[in-house]
């Protein structure tokens, strides 16, 4: 239930409630009101009467005329006439009975002379009572009675209740017309109030869910100083900030955007640089290496008389290290070719492709190369992948240090991709070199023992990765180690790798 | 009979709070309540009396109304601006100072030559609104004296004279005025006026101090057209003084004095300076035609345009059957009352004082004269009149009616030991209508073995024999302007005749209502001051002194063409009343 809902059936009742409270109330006291105006009002009339036939029997008395029948009726007709002239409201009258139930004085003239001996009311007045209650010509009538002992009349001063109460009867409508046309008042004004009440949590509440869709431009305007107004501005200032750190990170990010993309292209431009001068370098200096190593090998061999042990010692050092250079370069270049000469993929069985490599290496007879299992047939650059393989497989040839070397060659299927391993039992790599045996020109055995470029599994990890798998080692010190790489099944993964 | 009933009904609401605005004590709004409230019972009266008269007055009553209300409210009809002559019943002139005006002609006269401070409606008395004053006086008290103010209205003019010319009326004029009306030297009605100072305050204010209070009821008409209520100019009366005023009244009305001719007439002229504007007629010709023949002829040959009527059975009658010719009856009647003295046995006994009332029948007086002049009298004042009256009504509910029941007579004879009778002298005037009701009573009372024994003696010697040795039983017909009036002279004892300390008309030689009369007097709230003269009437029925027997109202015919220009249902003038707005509508 909103809470618009809530405050107004809470509210609303109480409010109907204590107005039809004051309502009844105030008819209920207004009638006690009259009740009590309308007895002091009769017995006012009812001294003004008496007072009237007071005067009139003083009059009688003062000129002696009280033993003149006629004088004394007269005096009654005149205080008969003031009598009737008294007012009593509109319906109200003032009218006298003798003691023995004769009307003598009453506003209808056909009322006097008639017997009313017999009302009940007549009886109580004529025992004494002097406030009376009684039903009169089709109403109720409120009446003070008083007896004028020298006449022997009873003086009643009456009024019906209708006129009495008529005020009050008459409200009667109209206060409940008010009091509904009140409650349906206080009802629209309650609604609105609540409504006007609400209004600003509604405004939170839809400002609250605009900012959470994002919209942090938005802003609640709630006039007043009130808790809601408060509300308001602080809401409106943490959007503020909300909005203000946004647009920082959104500043930020683009400006890191920017900087990745700079830099990306700054490492692009230098690694094609770095490749393109690798390349020209590689291949600059293989023909001034390749003449060295010919003019050397002239030298050694022209001048092989000339030269003592010690000199031709010297000189095989520097063929040595000229065919080292070359080999370098030869490594060099080779890193620099992969990625830079577009490549082609064709269908390659990868068992007769080991095979053959295996078979042209010539492995020593101590060492075994064997393929264990089925290698499968992927969709790749031949040269690329004969790269990969002939490196692995002449690492484990090469430093072999036991009497019965074993090379294998496996590869497990993966769902997604191929995962290739060459393990050997050789001498092992130490945990610590895993990572540095991976970069380019770093050797574990000195060049002098074991002649390496340092460039063969920079190779081969640049080849795996380019094709979008990825290689490592297993391997521990001196129990032999197994080079796995993957490769994604599809063409397409690595294509778009 | 939409004529006479409708105009004044009165609203039951008013009567219920009649008794209200005396709590109020507004006095001036009850006074104005209680006259309105006498003149609808008159209204009502006429209606009903009316009822029991011939068809041919029902026609004269529509012809009344064409005439005399048709007319005056149809402005567009052609108006002849002649001078109206009027057949008086009498043979010359009376005084024209109007403090002394008595006979019928100087009232007529007063009435059109003069204005009061208030005057009675005209065709409308007792009710009363301001005249030359601007409005009703009311009154303050101070230092136990009861001062009323009066504020004159401006630019009222007096009529020019021989010696004093025209001049605006002032407060100076008022006060110089009413202390001639209050000085016996130069006023009949002085004794009104007793008691009471005037001062000018202002150029047109005036205040009038009375050492003892009246109520409104007794104040307002001692200052009305009437009597001594006349203003007169103060420049004239010294030029002249009341000699010279007889010679050339000088007033302020709608007619001035122009020429008088001994014997014959008297002329006046249209005042073209009146007040309330100049008069529709030229002016006003007062014939002095005392022979009844006389006058008719001449108002049949048309040579007068209203005749005063005559009482005479079948002469009204015959008067409304002649075409163009209408006869109207108007108050204020005069009363006929029986007085019986108390002093002279055996009316010293109350018995026997009964036993005569129960003889008596006013059906037989009233037949004495035409039906269209007379109404039964219940109570001494008479109610129809003016305030303070018993109604018949009352009268009968109190039981002192008096209806003619010869067996109780006979009964109260016995008892009082006259089962034979008596007998007794009594003095008639030579009068037509005095002879004519003494005969009447002396035929009712011999049914109950009373003799009465008649003296025919002339009007005057009546008057005088009546005052000088009271006889056992006097008919006296009167008119006198308020209650106080009548009580106060003919059943205060100061009034009693020859003993009294103010010899009167009090033939009764009653004693017993004093001090109720001088109480009333004195009492200024209207109510108590009606309670105090119905229980003095009542008194003096219960004891039988007087037996109001009936009144005699006036009448005129006129010419159709005679268009009064008010209603007209009783003037204190005695006369329809000739005003500014009298006029002659243009035969086609």
């Amino acid at each position: 239930m909103k809470i618009y809902w809530k405050i107004l059936l809470t509210v609303l009742p109480l409010v109907l409630f204590f107005l039809f409270l004051s309502v009844g109330t105030t008819y209920y006291f207004s009638k006690k009101a009259l009740t009590d105006l309308a007895e002091t009002w009769l017995e006012t009339r009812l001294a003004e009467a008496l007072k009237i036939t007071e005067a009139q029997t003083q009059l009688l008395q003062h000129y002696g005329l009280e033993s003149v029948p006629a004088s004394i009726e007269k005096a009654k007709m005149d205080a008969g006439t003031a009598i009737t002239a008294i007012e009593v409201g509109e319906l109200g009258f003032v009218f006298a009975v003798s003691t023995k139930g004769v009307v003598t004085l009453h506003p209808d003239v056909g009322m006097v002379g008639r017997d009313v001996s017999g009302e009940a009311w007549f009886k109580e007045v004529f025992q004494g009572e002097k406030k009376l209650v009684y039903w009169g010509p089709g109403n109720t009538n409120m009446a003070r009675a008083a007896l004028f002992e020298p006449w022997e009349w009873i003086v009643l001063a009456t009024s019906p209740e209708k006129e009495i109460y008529g005020v009050a009867n008459k409200m009667k409508p109209y206060i409940f017309y008010l009091a509904i046309l009140a409650s349906i008042a206080m009802s629209i004004v309650l609604m609105f109030m609540t409504r006007r009440l609400t209004a600003p949590l509604i405004s939170l509440m839809a400002g609250a869910d605009r900012i959470g869709k994002g919209d942090l431009q938005t802003r609640i305007s709630i006039p007043g100083r009130d808790e809601f107004s408060r509300l308001a501005d602080v809401f409106n200032q943490m959007a503020a900030q909300l909005q203000n750190t946004l647009t920082t990170l959104q500043q930020s990010h683009q400006e890191l955007e920017l900087r990745v993309q700079e830099r990306t292209a700054q490492l692009k431009s230098i690694n094609k640089e770095l490749k393109e001068f690798a390349y020209v370098v590689s291949h600059d200096l293989k023909a001034p290496l390749r003449a060295i190593s010919q003019l050397t090998h002239w030298i050694s061999m022209d001048y092989a008389a000339a030269f003592d042990r010690e000199g031709r010692e010297m000189m095989d050092l520097v063929l040595k290290r000229v065919k080292r250079m070359d080999g370098l370069i030869e490594g060099v270049l080779s890193y620099s070719r992969i990625g830079r000469i577009k490549e082609h993929g064709e269908t390659l069985d990868l068992n007769m492709l080991v095979g053959e490599l295996i078979e042209n290496a010539m492995p020593p007879p101590h060492i075994q190369v064997v393929i264990e299992g089925e290698l499968p047939v992927v969709q790749r650059d031949p040269i690329r992948m004969e790269q990969v393989f002939q490196n692995l497989i002449d690492n484990a040839v090469t430093y072999m240090d036991k009497p019965q070397g074993a090379v294998k060659i496996g590869c497990g299927d993966e769902e997604t991709h191929w995962k290739f391993s060459v393990s050997d039992n050789g001498p092992g790599v130490d945990k610590q070199y895993h990572d540095k045996i991976f970069q380019i020109f770093q050797t574990l055995a000195p060049r002098d023992e074991h002649e390496s470029s340092g460039v063969g599994l920079t190779l081969v990890k640049k080849i795996v990765e380019q094709y979008g798998g990825s290689i490592w080692v297993a391997s521990e010190s001196g129990k032999g180690s197994t080079f796995y790489f993957t490769l994604p099944k599809r063409e397409h993964d690595y294509a778009t790798a | 009979m939409p004529l006479k009933a409708q105009p004044f009904k009165v609203k039951p609401s008013l009567k219920r709070n009649h008794f209200q605005h005396v709590r109020m004590a507004d006095m001036k709004q009850l006074i104005c309540l209680i006259l309105w409230l006498w003149v609808s019972s008159m209204a009502v009266h006429s209606a009903l009396a009316s009822e029991s008269v011939s068809a041919s007055y029902d026609q004269s009553a529509v012809l009344i109304e064409n005439a005399a209300e048709g007319a005056s409210e149809d402005n567009t009809l052609p108006v002849e601006s002649g001078v109206l002559r009027f057949g008086m019943h009498v043979s010359e002139m009376g005084k024209m100072d109007p403090h002394f005006a008595a006979g019928s002609q100087s009232r007529v006269f007063a009435d059109m030559v003069y204005n009061g401070l208030l005057r009675y409606q005209p065709g409308m008395a007792p009710a009363i609104e301001p005249d030359l004053a601007a409005h009703m006086p009311e009154f303050e008290m101070a230092a136990g004296k009861q001062i009323w103010t009066i504020h004159l209205r401006k630019g009222v003019m007096f009529h020019p004279s021989p010696q004093t010319e025209a001049y605006e009326l002032t407060a100076e004029d008022v006060v110089f005025s009413l202390r001639k009306s209050a000085d016996k030297r130069s006023c009949a009605y002085a004794g009104e006026y007793a008691g009471m100072a005037f001062q000018a305050t202002g150029p047109y204010t005036v205040q009038i101090i009375l050492e003892q209070p009246l109520s409104p009821t007794l104040f307002f008409p001692k200052f009305t057209n009437y009597a001594g209520g006349f203003i007169v100019s103060k420049k004239a009366v010294q030029k002249m003084w009341s000699q010279g005023l007889n010679q050339h009244p000088v007033g302020t009305g709608p007619f001035m004095f122009k020429e008088h001719i001994p014997g014959k007439k008297l002329v006046l002229a249209s005042h073209t300076a009146y007040f309330r504007g100049r008069s529709l007629l030229e002016g006003v010709e007062l014939h002095f035609v005392q022979d009844l023949e006389r006058r008719e002829a001449l108002f049949l040959k048309g040579e007068l345009d209203v005749i005063a009527v005559s009482g005479q059975k079948g002469w009204i009658e015959r008067m409304e059957q002649t075409p163009g010719v209408v006869v109207e009856t108007h108050g204020v009647g005069e009363v006929f009352t029986i007085y019986f003295n108390t002093q002279i046995a055996p009316l010293n006994d109350v018995r026997i004082r009964r036993a005569m009332a129960y003889a008596l029948d006013r059906g037989e007086f009233k037949n004495t004269t035409s039906m269209r002049l007379v109404g039964d009298a219940y109570s001494p004042v008479p109610a129809d009149f003016m305030p303070g009256g018993l109604t018949k009504k009352e009268i009968e509910t109190l039981g002192l009616t008096y209806t003619k029941d010869l067996d109780r007579a006979r009964r109260l004879m016995e008892e009082a030991g006259f089962p034979n009778g008596f007998s007794m002298k009594v003095v008639s005037s030579k009068k037509r209508i005095y002879r004519q009701v003494y005969e009447v009573l002396r035929r009712q009372l011999s049914r109950i073995n009373i003799d009465c024994r008649i003296t025919i003696e002339s009007h005057a010697n009546m008057h005088r024999l009546i005052r000088k040795r009271p006889g056992a039983v006097v008919i006296y017909a009167a008119w006198r302007p308020n209650a106080d009036a009548y009580l106060t002279r003919f059943f205060h004892s100061d009034s009693i005749v020859v003993t009294g300390k103010k010899p009167d008309t009090n033939f009764v030689h009653y004693k017993k209502v004093d001090k109720l009369i001088e109480d009333a007097r004195l009492e200024i709230n209207p109510a108590k001051q009606l309670n105090l003269w119905g229980q003095a009437q009542v008194m003096i029925m219960s004891d039988m002194v007087a037996y109001p027997v009936m009144y005699t109202n006036q009448g005129c015919a006129r010419k159709m063409y005679v268009d009064y220009g008010h209603r007209l249902l009783s003037t204190m003038a005695l006369y329809p009343q000739f005003t500014e707005k009298t006029r002659m509508i243009h035969q086609p």
